[in-house]
């Protein structure tokens, strides 16, 4: 795209790092700024990347960090005030589907920060344990388990009962039920 | 890969089911009905989807181009 490999590269994570920074934070305009910071630092430290490592385990390190030390106070705030980014987020126009993210993104906030930040390392940026474990500086029996707590309690916060196969899809129509009435 | 039916990631596949499964009983903790499992994953694989498919806002492409004209201003 650029000629520059970095740039190139940088440019190829770029969904995936907002991906992670939008549900980190819960907020687009904190995403954006996440982003931002994390690719000025990226390039600014471009010479600290060991080359043959992940370079998303690398940027996703970088965000995380700079979420924790900088910005969790600020997400919060803006999270009570703006009511959550995905109520902005376009979802090809179906409806249900909008509304299953917002309340998937309800519920990723209500997670303590270290399940939240493992079960988005492990689904949205597609790290594997020991990658989230190196970054998080913890073991990886500690990742295994605070991804199945974030998973019991998101499944208990969504009223997720196993109960049939389209358990979630009733859902959805309770709330087309809803609109219409 | 978000979450797979069981739950683990692809790059943690090769696992020994000798020393693996003690540890995981001890720091797991109970895990979730499969039917569970299974309704939440695929919510969860789609919400990971749609995330990572939102444009990306034009000034953070703009802000990539500065660093770059910048870092060629350098060189």
């Amino acid at each position: 795209m650029s000629g520059d490999p970095f740039a190139d590269m940088m440019v190829a994570e770029m969904p995936y790092l907002r991906a992670f920074a939008l549900s980190l934070s819960g907020s687009t305009s904190v995403a954006d700024d996440l982003v931002q910071e994390t690719l000025v630092k990226a390039w600014t430290h471009a010479g600290s990347f060991e080359k043959g490592t992940n370079f998303r385990a690398w940027l996703v390190t970088i965000l995380r960090n700079t979420y924790f030390n900088q910005y969790r106070k600020l997400s919060r705030e803006v999270q009570d005030s703006d009511h959550v980014h995905a109520g902005q987020i376009a979802v090809g126009g179906e409806q249900e589907s909008s509304a299953s993210m917002r309340d998937m993104q309800r519920a990723i906030n209500l997670l303590p920060p270290d399940q939240r930040e493992i079960l988005l390392m492990i689904g949205v940026t597609e790290l594997s344990y020991e990658e989230a474990a190196q970054i998080c500086n913890i073991a990886v029996g500690t990742v295994k388990s605070r991804l199945n707590r974030a998973r019991a309690r998101l499944a208990e916060l969504l009223g997720l009962t196993g109960d049939g196969p389209a358990g979630a899809d009733r859902a959805i129509e309770d709330r087309k039920t809803l609109r219409q009435s | 890969m978000t979450m797979n039916e069981d739950g683990h990631s692809p790059a943690n596949g090769r696992r020994n089911p000798a020393t693996d499964k003690g540890e995981e009983l001890a720091e797991e903790g109970p895990s979730l009905d499969p039917r569970v499992q299974e309704q939440l994953g695929r919510v969860f694989r789609s919400f990971c989807d749609d995330l990572v498919h939102q444009p990306i806002p034009d000034k953070l492409a703009v802000l990539l181009a500065r660093l770059e004209a910048k870092q060629r201003g350098k060189e």
